[in-house]
């Protein structure tokens, strides 16, 4: 906790100063329940606006999965994760034309939040990136062995596929991680948008190499589909984060300058 | 009898503010009293009456320092869910708290989420309705009540309660005249009949004065002054220190004491004032000649005509013929659903007329797009909020350049020529929502006028304003229409218009009622009343004064004492 900046010496308070304890039980992870409530309505909203640049599952993405990350660093890994895959749940159920496997909509969604919210925090959520790089290593190694080991992609192919999301693990194993948290601290508006596009791009990557990799056991698709993605996937990638990067942005500038309570978990 | 509310040495710091927003407080209130509290734009109002509930500091942060207590509670203590039975809101846009889609629903929400039983929910509503006059609109939508309504509604939702203190935040500033004495009078009668205490923030310094047992003044978080409606309203150096505007009554026998014209106290209440009245000398008749309207054809903007129905069969407008000439400045007035703004989005082609047509400049209004009027007719909207997006004052203002032909550097000096005309230069890159109300009103404003339009539009430019901020806004008015625009305000504020507007539109029921010289509608008392828009206090005691007395500011109406009779 830090010092308080000691106040001036005029205006001075003649009333002790109180200790600003949460009374409130309506809060995850220290994220007020309204916090979460109001994010998971701006999912849901954004579930409704399909973004198809691109037909990777054979239809387009909501735009909502641009926000996924954003619900992470504002609320934390767990809040945001509510409050993310509340919004893909409402989302599939009012707009399913947007949405692939509602299932894996919904689960997406809470684990993009999830995968953000472990991309900052410091220390203090160190053991929630290490479950987080263990899990997306044993997800790589296994979607290794069943495509290449067992269904014969060759394996150029399948990392030429996965590159976009390889270089988001990636950012989230190296010291970027941290330069990624600093941008988003930034009073600089525009190294926000930066980290907010880094950030979406390393947290939605690396949730939308679980989907795939979850869906490859389901579909099992064949190689000629691994040469669409190479140019699809970047493409995507790219949409999501900078619909991260321009929503973050104006969002964390509105919060900044009405100056509510922060969420203890938030990184901006 | 444990106080209804107690703050004891209160101070708080918004997250990363180095200013209190409010110092070293000390109040109670006291079970069935009204308190009125007022003070300057950013003075600590709202901040106090959050603090009240808690919100502030358990939603906001910050640091606070000193306790305060609701009916025995802690409010730093108890979570702000549970700080809900014991403390009603009632804030300044009724639209902005009502969640249901009935009035009966609406006053239902807050006890069931209190658990209260069925029954006994069902009597409260009922109560609550009838103490507001809303019994009988149970299965109406919130929506297609009145702003007044609205504001009852919200009431009724808080007294159904029954808190230990309801507190309203400018609960009347986009109320008309006949809607804020109402509300003002609803809430002494409920805060008497039931003992529940009541503080209310506002700038209606008429209707505290009538209604409020005690008032407030804060300045920059501190509490600067309180004492009875008359204490503080006869401090004429107190208020114009903090830019408030005493009652009209109040500041025409200010003038005649001073003059030695009026003896013994000076009264706070206009029946007071009308009472003695008898007591001073006959005044001169006082009628002016009215400067002549600009000539040139055509007008810059007329109506013909013009009907319009809404989907469900409400007509808003009704036959409405008028023109706007170059240079002119016209006040259109009209209570709360008298047709004002529907006619102002005929202006915009935001709504095409049932019936009728509009012209500008003489060619018809349908062979222009949107787009096209906006570079002609400028509107700036009652709530600046609604209209802001960007994250700087300087892309907010500049943004409407973006699609037009002009040079970069054109676009920057019309930039640079519309924050310097608002004076602010200086805030170009803040965040918009990081300043006052009324700054952010100048934000829009400045966005409106670097398309430098012809017509300008204001849509209630003065609400939630406190009198400096009002008057500083009017004020630009003014030197815009001298520097050739022409200006239209939409308002019911009639006592701030008379130094500024020429000739008014009075509307009512989709009609123009009057359309003449301000001082004949200010004194067309019967029309007025038609529009629930009450004469202003300085009408009130002219015409009580002596037939003839055409007055219509507190500095006229003391004025005509010191003319030969």
């Amino acid at each position: 906790m830090s010092t308080p900046e000691p106040l001036p010496e005029i205006d001075r308070p003649l009333g002790a100063e109180r200790d600003l304890v949460p009374v409130s039980p309506a809060s995850i992870g220290g994220a007020p329940v309204a916090y979460v409530v109001a994010l998971s309505g701006v999912v849901a909203a954004f579930s409704f606006i399909p973004f198809s640049i691109a037909l990777s599952a054979g239809s387009s993405f909501p735009m909502a999965q641009g926000i996924y990350a954003l619900c992470g660093l504002i609320l934390g890994p767990w809040a945001g994760g509510v409050a993310s895959g509340a919004g893909a749940l409402v989302g599939v159920l009012l707009a399913p034309h947007t949405a692939g496997l509602p299932w894996l909509t919904v689960g997406g969604a809470f684990l993009g939040a999830v995968f953000a919210g472990s991309l900052v925090g410091g220390r203090r959520r160190r053991p929630l990136r290490v479950a987080v790089g263990t899990l997306l290593a044993a997800e790589a190694v296994l979607f290794w062995q069943h495509a290449i080991g067992h269904n014969g992609v060759h394996p150029a192919l399948f990392l030429e596929a996965y590159a976009a999301h390889g270089l988001a693990f990636a950012l989230f194993l190296l010291p970027t991680r941290i330069a990624i948290e600093r941008l988003i601290l930034s009073p600089n508006l525009k190294r926000v948008a930066l980290g907010l596009f880094l950030a979406t791009w390393t947290a939605t990557g690396m949730m939308m190499f679980t989907e795939s990799f979850l869906g490859y056991y389901l579909l099992n698709w064949p190689e000629p589909v691994f040469r669409i993605f190479i140019g699809i996937i970047p493409a995507e990638q790219a949409a999501r984060s900078g619909i991260g990067a321009v929503v973050g942005t104006g969002v964390i500038a509105g919060l900044r300058a009405m100056a509510v309570l922060r969420p203890r978990g938030a990184a901006y | 009898m444990e106080p209804a509310a107690r703050l004891e040495q209160v101070s708080y710091y918004y997250p990363g503010a180095d200013r209190a927003a409010l110092l070293n407080i000390d109040l109670e209130i006291r079970p069935g009293e009204m308190v009125g509290v007022i003070g300057a734009t950013g003075s600590g109002k709202t901040t106090l009456c959050l603090a009240l509930n808690g919100i502030v500091p358990q939603l906001y942060g910050g640091r606070f320092f000193g306790r305060v207590t609701v009916a025995g509670r802690d409010t730093l203590e108890h979570p702000i869910s549970a700080l809900a039975s014991q403390v009603g809101m009632v804030m300044q846009d009724p639209e902005s708290q009502i969640v249901t889609a009935s009035v009966e629903n609406e006053v239902a929400f807050a006890l069931e989420n209190l658990r209260v039983p069925r029954p006994e929910m069902r009597a409260r509503i009922a109560e609550a309705l009838a103490a507001v006059n809303l019994a009988g609109l149970e299965a109406r939508h919130p929506h297609e009540l009145s702003g007044g309504q609205q504001q009852r509604l919200a009431l009724a939702a808080a007294f159904a309660v029954r808190p230990a203190l309801i507190v309203l935040d400018e609960p009347t500033s986009q109320l008309d005249p006949r809607s804020t004495a109402d509300l003002f009078a609803l809430v002494r009668r409920l805060c008497q009949a039931r003992g529940t205490a009541c503080l209310v923030t506002g700038h209606a310094s008429e209707e505290m004065a009538e209604t409020a047992g005690r008032i407030l003044v804060l300045s920059r978080g501190r509490l600067v002054a309180a004492g009875s409606p008359a204490e503080v309203y006869r401090d004429l150096p107190l208020l114009a220190r903090e830019h408030l505007r005493p009652p009209e009554v109040t500041a025409a026998f200010s003038r005649l004491a001073e003059r030695g014209v009026a003896r013994g106290p000076v009264p706070v209440r206009l029946a007071d004032g009308l009472a003695a009245l008898p007591a001073l000398p006959v005044p001169a008749a006082f009628s002016p000649a009215e400067a002549p309207r600009p000539a040139g054809e055509p007008p810059l903007l007329e109506a013909r005509d013009v009907h319009y129905t809404y989907p469900d069969g409400t007509a808003a407008l009704r036959g409405v013929s008028l023109e706007i000439r170059r240079g002119e400045y016209v006040a259109v007035l009209g209570q709360n659903g008298a047709g004002k703004s529907s006619l102002i989005r005929h202006f915009l082609k935001f709504m095409d007329p049932s019936q009728g047509e509009l012209r500008i400049g003489g060619e018809p209004l349908a062979g222009f797009t949107t787009a096209q009027l906006a570079r002609r007719i400028g509107y700036v909207p009652q709530n600046p909020d609604r209209q802001i997006f960007s994250a700087t004052v300087e892309e907010e203002v500049a943004f409407s350049l973006r699609g037009l032909p002009l040079s970069p550097e054109e676009k920057e000096a019309r930039t640079a020529r519309a924050l310097g005309a608002l004076g602010l230069a200086g805030q170009r890159r803040s965040h918009p929502f990081s300043l006052s109300k009324g700054d952010r009103a100048r934000v829009v404003i400045a966005a409106v006028l670097i398309m430098e339009p012809e017509l300008l539009v204001f849509d209630e430019p003065t609400t939630g304003q406190d009198d400096a901020g009002a008057r500083a806004i009017l004020d630009l008015t003014r030197e815009l229409n001298q520097a050739g625009r022409t200006i239209v305000v939409v308002t019911h504020h009639l006592s701030l218009m008379p130094p500024y507007a020429r000739r008014v539109l009075l509307l009512g029921g989709g009609r123009v009622l009057l359309d003449g010289p301000l001082r004949a509608a200010y004194h067309a008392v019967d029309l007025l009343a038609q529009t629930d828009l009450r004469p202003t206090q300085a009408v009130a005691l002219a015409r009580a004064s002596r037939p003839g007395n055409l007055a219509v500011t507190a500095e006229e109406f003391a004025g005509t004492y010191a003319l030969p009779p």
